[in-house]
C-alpha cells in the first residue's frame, strides 16, 4: 500500500521524551544542515510551538496535554532529492498507558496504527525497576527483607510484560499476521535520555543494554520481528537535562540544534538526529 | 448470560463483540439496550463510544478465551498434574521467572503471551517484596469449574518456527477425586485435561515423600500415573521430582519410578527440579529442559514427507523446489 509509505507512529508513555525529540528533529530539519531537510514549512506548527520556544530559551518543555491529538505532516527530502512525507502525531503519553490499562484502542489510535508503516517506541531504561525474584536474586534471608521499606507494593505488571503487552495489542490492531516474524510495521526502539544511561551502558550497544535491562521484552522483540526490520538506538534529544523554569545559558547561546545525539544500532554517536529515521526510509 | 450481550459466549465490554465485530457496542443487534429510547445521536457520540477491544484479557484463559488462539494456531496443551501442594503452580511460576530473566527453552525463546497478567500473578509469589518473604503460590482453588485455568506462552526458535503452548493450572483436588472415581463430578476437570492434553507432567513431591506422608503420597502418585497411562499412546509423559533440594532414598525413588515404568510408556522422562537453583543451576535447567523435552519429542512425531520418486529436469513445477 503506497499510501502507507514512510508514515511514522511515535509511541511512548508519559515523560518518555517524545516531545523533545520532535522539537529537536524539527529544528534539525529546518536548519537544512542534516541528511534530511524540510521541503516547505508546515502550515500548522502548533504541535512544536511550545517545545521550540522552550528549547530556544534553554528550558525543558512541559509535558503534552493528555487529550491533545494533533498531527503534524512533514514533507522532507534526502540528499539525493528523494521526497518523503511523514506524520508526527502528538499526544499525551498517558494515552499509551491507557491502551494497556483499559485494554482498548480509540478510533484515532486505530487509524494511526493502520496508517503507519513504521513505529518508534520510546523507552526510558533509567526508569525501569530492576526485577528481583528467585531466579536473579535467589531465596532471600528473612531479615534482609524485613529491613526494607514497609511499603506494601501492589501487584502490577513488570515493565517487560507491560511493553510486550503494548506491542501485542498494537499488532492486533494492525492486523499483523503472527505465523512468521514481522516485517511490517518496521520497529525502532528508542532508548531515550541516553545521557543518563551513558555511564552505566559503557561499551554496550543499545540492543545489548536493552537485553540486560528487559530480557523478556528483548526475547519478545528478537523473536517477533525480523532482524532487518528491528532497530534499537540510543537517543539524547537535548544532551543534558534541562529545567522547566531555569534557562541553561550555554544551551541558549549555542542553539538547541548544537545539542543532542543518537547512538546508532552499531554504537556510533551521531549528532545528526535525522538519521534516527533513516532505517525507516529506503 | 454474559454481560450486556444476549449471546451466551460474548463478553463485549471485556474482549470485544464476538458476533458482529462491532466497535460501537450500542449499535450491535445483540447488545442489550439500557433503555428503549436510547439512540446514538451524533458522530461525536459515536467517537466516544468507539473502541477497538482486545480479544484477550491478559488473565488466565478459560475455555472460551482459547477460541481466539486456537482458531489461528495449533495449540500444544500441556497437562500439569499431581495432587494438592505438589508444586504445580510453583513450577509454572518458576518457569515464567526464568523466561523473564532471559532464559531459553532449548532453542526456543519467549515470543509473547496472551496471559501475561496470569503469569505475573503467580510469579509475584516468587518475587522479592517489601516486608514479606518469598511465599509459595497458595492453594489453587478447587471450585474453579470444569476447565482448569490456562496459561499461554508463544515460543519461537532460531529458524523462526512458532509454538503456542498452553499449560493447565488445576487444583490438586481434581486429581485426588479422579484417582478414586473417574466419574466423580469433581474429577471432570481432570478428565478434560486427560482427554485434551498433548503432553503430561506429573508432580512427585520430594518433601512429602521424605516425611511422614510417604505412604499417602506414594499411593497418590502411583494412582494418578495409572490414570494418565490409560489411552496415553505416544503423548509425552514426564515425571517431575519437585522440591528436589530434599534428597530422597533411592528405594523410594525406585518404588515410584519403577511402578510407573512397569508397563511400557512410549515417551517417558524424569526431571529433578526445585525453586532452589541447585549445583550449577541444575534444578532450574531441568525446569526448562522438561518443556524442551516435550517440544522435541512432539516434533519427532510429524509424518515424513512423501518421497517424490522421480525428478525430471524438464518439469518446471517440481524444479521449483
Amino acid at each position: 500500500m503506497s499510501e502507507n509509505k514512510n508514515n511514522i507512529l511515535i509511541i511512548g508513555g508519559p515523560n518518555a521524551g517524545k516531545t523533545h525529540f520532535g522539537g529537536q528533529l524539527y529544528g534539525r530539519l529546518q536548519t537544512r544542515e542534516s541528511f534530511y531537510k524540510i521541503v516547505s514549512p508546515p502550515e500548522n506548527l502548533n504541535i512544536f510551538k511550545e517545545v521550540l520556544e522552550c528549547l530556544n530559551d534553554g528550558k525543558a518543555a512541559d509535558h503534552t496535554n493528555v487529550n491533545s491529538n494533533e498531527i503534524l505532516e512533514l514533507q522532507i527530502v534526502d540528499e539525493k532529492g528523494k521526497e518523503i512525507i511523514f506524520n508526527f502525531p502528538d499526544y499525551g503519553g498517558e494515552q499509551v498507558k491507557a491502551i494497556v490499562n483499559d485494554r482498548r484502542i480509540t478510533r484515532i489510535w486505530k487509524e494511526q496504527i493502520e496508517k503507519s508503516d513504521s513505529w518508534m517506541l520510546f523507552i526510558r531504561l533509567d526508569e525501569i525497576l530492576p526485577l528481583e525474584d528467585i531466579v536473579n536474586r535467589g531465596i532471600p534471608e528473612i531479615d534482609v527483607l524485613s529491613k526494607r521499606n514497609k511499603e506494601v507494593m501492589a501487584l502490577k505488571l513488570s515493565d517487560a510484560a507491560y511493553f510486550t503487552e503494548l506491542l501485542q495489542m498494537l499488532l492486533y490492531a494492525k492486523k499483523a499476521a503472527s505465523l512468521n516474524r514481522i516485517d511490517n510495521p518496521k520497529l525502532t526502539i528508542v532508548l531515550s535520555c541516553w545521557d543518563l544511561l551513558e555511564v552505566e551502558a559503557g561499551d554496550r550497544l543499545p540492543w545489548q543494554f536493552l537485553q540486560e535491562k528487559l530480557p523478556l521484552f528483548w526475547s519478545y522483540l528478537a523473536k517477533t520481528w525480523k532482524a532487518d526490520y528491528l532497530n534499537i538506538i540510543g537517543l539524547s534529544a537535548t544532551e543534558k537535562s534541562l529545567d522547566i523554569k531555569k534557562a541553561d545559558i550555554d544551551f541558549v547561546k549555542k542553539g538547541p540544534e548544537k545539542f543532542g545525539y543518537i547512538i546508532t544500532p552499531e554504537g556510533k554517536k551521531e549528532s545528526d538526529l535525522t538519521l534516527s529515521i533513516a532505517s525507516f526510509i529506503g | 448470560m454474559a454481560g450486556n450481550c444476549s449471546k451466551e459466549d460474548c463478553y463485549p465490554e471485556e474482549t470485544g463483540c464476538n458476533y458482529e465485530g462491532c466497535e460501537v457496542l450500542k449499535k450491535c443487534p445483540h447488545y442489550k439496550k439500557t433503555s428503549s429510547t436510547e439512540t446514538i445521536a451524533s458522530t461525536e457520540e459515536i467517537d466516544s463510544e468507539y473502541f477497538l477491544r482486545i480479544p484477550w484479557t491478559g488473565n488466565t484463559f478459560g475455555l472460551q478465551d482459547l477460541n481466539f488462539l486456537a482458531s489461528t494456531s495449533k495449540v500444544i496443551l500441556i497437562g500439569i498434574t499431581g495432587v494438592a501442594s505438589a508444586g504445580k503452580t510453583t513450577f509454572l511460576a518458576a518457569l515464567y521467572c526464568l523466561l523473564r530473566n532471559g532464559h531459553k527453552i532449548g532453542d526456543y525463546e519467549f515470543s509473547g503471551s496472551l496471559t501475561l497478567n496470569g503469569w505475573e500473578n503467580i510469579a509475584w509469589y516468587l518475587s522479592w517484596k517489601q516486608n514479606n518473604n518469598i511465599q509459595f503460590p497458595p492453594h489453587t482453588s478447587g471450585n474453579s469449574g470444569r476447565v482448569p485455568g490456562l496459561l499461554h506462552l508463544c515460543l519461537r526458535n532460531s529458524i523462526g518456527e512458532k509454538k503456542e503452548l498452553v499449560f493447565t493450572d488445576a487444583p490438586g483436588e481434581w486429581f485426588d477425586s479422579w484417582t478414586i472415581n473417574q466419574n466423580d463430578p469433581n474429577a471432570e476437570g481432570a478428565n478434560w485435561i486427560h482427554q485434551n492434553a498433548d503432553a503430561f507432567l506429573l508432580f512427585s513431591d520430594c518433601e512429602m515423600l521424605a516425611g511422614e506422608g510417604l505412604g499417602k503420597a506414594r499411593r497418590q502418585i502411583r494412582q494418578v500415573s495409572d490414570r494418565i497411562k490409560q489411552n496415553l499412546e505416544n503423548r509425552p509423559f514426564g515425571l517431575i521430582w519437585s522440591k528436589s533440594d530434599i534428597v530422597l532414598d533411592e528405594e523410594i525413588i525406585q518404588q515410584i519410578s519403577g511402578y510407573i515404568t512397569n508397563s511400557e510408556i512410549v515417551n517417558y522422562s524424569e526431571f529433578k527440579i526445585s525453586v532452589h537453583e541447585g549445583e550449577e543451576g541444575v534444578f532450574y535447567k531441568n525446569i526448562l529442559q522438561s518443556i524442551s523435552w516435550i517440544l522435541e519429542t512432539m516434533s519427532k512425531q510429524v509424518n515424513e514427507l512423501p518421497a517424490i520418486d522421480q525428478h525430471r529436469a524438464t518439469d518446471m513445477f517440481l524444479s521449483k523446489r
